[in-house]
């Protein structure tokens, strides 16, 4: 019996020498494949804040997305770490989003995937926006907050206006002659993308994409409507003298400018100045001054034109005012802001989708 | 010819008109203009348009829609006799008539 007992139990233990090397060489193997694919994810850190109107703000949103752009180009997989991601402004996040949606269709062989943020509410906005879906993040969160769920999204290649007029449609709180307005502003900014904003390469070193897209962002919060159309083109400073090559322009930015060098905020102020002498002369260019048109109905409206290094933000009644950056976001976001009280007769209403 | 026909944009062509050229979308002035202005127009027939039913126009649509006529060689004046523009809202119909207006002073220049 002594013998038997002896036997069996080296005959376990045998059996346990053999299983402990297989699950030894089964770890090895699963952290050397896990080495390799850490060698090959690369985290890029997204910015605290998701906005371009602040300088050191701006500049972490185009660095994160500098980076963003060198990474898809080399690497075959992404990791955007939204951990120490605060703050989701309508500008910056456009932004973002036009500029995952262009690299990935560049890069379609690229694997993205995210970390998610320590902040709910950013959480909210990615899982709203689709953002945690287009980076292959499943994620449990479901976005609650009023000034979240208001927001509405719409993208296209044409100037087809159809899911931009839904969006519209869909804010209640909008007059009647408001929402035309904002439709007039929307439908002009997206036909200016498709005639001039990707006549030439966007200088980001990447191909240039067959289509030339659009994006726009509604949303709606406690005080305002705010809506924001991008594109990731040439940016009004390189497209207005492809359009306009004459002296007339020239003799507008000499104007604006009191003889300096132009920079382009003060391109931007004379696309704005040409479209508003054009009416009687030529029937192309008038676009941008129906941007124009729904900030001077409304008292307390604002437009913002953010293109390549320059903004220029016009309140309503008000004059331009430019501004300059340091940095250029390659491309042209325009944003609409209407205060509450001056667009609708009914009280701000939550919309959820 | 004497028949006058309506046309209802948001119903008849898209609530959604936007752009000046086909090329650049399905909804523009352009197509609307050659599905259901020139044809009429250049046999004679009194065109009723009527704007309110969609969900707004900005002036690329408006100005290829109608001016465009007259870059096609419609007079202005032809364009009066034969366009019937219908809105609530009257600045809509006189910015219309005042692209064609231009165009018609460009053309005569």
């Amino acid at each position: 019996m002594m013998l038997e007992d002896l036997f069996k139990r080296e005959r376990l233990s045998a059996r346990r020498l053999r299983k402990r090397l297989t699950r030894k060489k089964v770890l090895e193997e699963r952290n050397e494949r896990l080495a390799v694919l850490r060698l090959q994810a690369e985290i890029v850190r997204a910015p605290e804040w998701f906005y371009l109107l602040k300088n050191n703000a701006r500049n972490g949103v185009l660095g994160f997305l500098r980076e963003l752009r060198d990474m898809a180009a080399a690497a075959p997989r992404i990791t955007i770490d939204f951990r120490g991601t605060r703050k989701m402004d309508a500008g910056g996040t456009i932004l973002f989003y036009a500029e995952l949606h262009r690299l990935q269709a560049l890069f379609p062989h690229v694997r993205f995937g995210c970390l998610p943020s320590r902040t709910n509410k950013v959480n909210q906005v990615l899982q709203h926006l689709e953002i945690f879906r287009q980076l292959g993040h499943q994620s449990s969160v479901t976005p609650r907050l009023p000034d979240v769920v208001s927001w509405r999204h719409a993208s296209a290649n044409l100037v087809d206006c159809k899911s931009a007029g839904k969006v519209i449609e869909a804010y209640e709180s909008l007059s009647h002659p408001n929402a035309k307005l904002l439709y007039r502003a929307c439908s002009e900014a997206i036909t200016n993308v498709l005639m001039h904003a990707y006549e030439d390469d966007r200088d980001d070193g990447l191909p240039t994409p067959g289509e030339k897209r659009w994006w726009m962002f509604c949303r709606e919060d406690s005080d305002a409507l705010t809506m924001m159309v991008c594109d990731l083109g040439i940016g009004i400073p390189r497209s207005l003298p492809a359009k306009h090559a004459g002296e007339a322009l020239g003799k507008i930015v000499s104007a604006i400018t009191g003889g300096a060098i132009a920079n382009d905020a003060s391109m931007i102020e004379a696309a704005f100045e040409l479209a508003r002498t054009r009416t009687q002369r030529e029937h192309q260019g008038k676009g941008l001054s129906d941007l124009r048109k729904i900030i001077d109905a409304n008292n307390g409206a604002r437009l913002l034109l953010f293109s390549n290094k320059g903004l220029v933000i016009i309140d309503s009644g008000g004059q331009p005012v430019k501004y300059g950056f340091t940095d250029s976001i390659l491309g042209t976001v325009i944003g609409w802001r209407l205060p509450l009280e001056s667009i609708g007769p009914t009280d701000a209403q939550q919309v959820v989708l | 010819m004497s028949d006058k026909i309506s046309v209802d944009i948001g119903k008849d062509f898209s609530r959604y008109p936007a752009g000046r050229t086909e090329k650049y979308g399905p909804y523009s002035g352009e197509a609307f203009r050659e599905r259901f202005l020139r044809g009429p127009i250049e046999k004679g027939q009194h065109v009723v348009v009527l704007f309110d039913s969609a969900v707004g126009y900005g002036s690329s649509f408006l100005d290829e829609a109608f001016a465009g006529l007259v870059r096609l060689g419609v007079s202005g004046a032809r364009l009066h006799e034969l366009l019937t523009l219908r809105s609530d809202d009257d600045s809509l119909v006189q910015e219309v008539w005042g692209y064609v207006d231009d165009e018609e002073k460009r053309r005569v220049n």
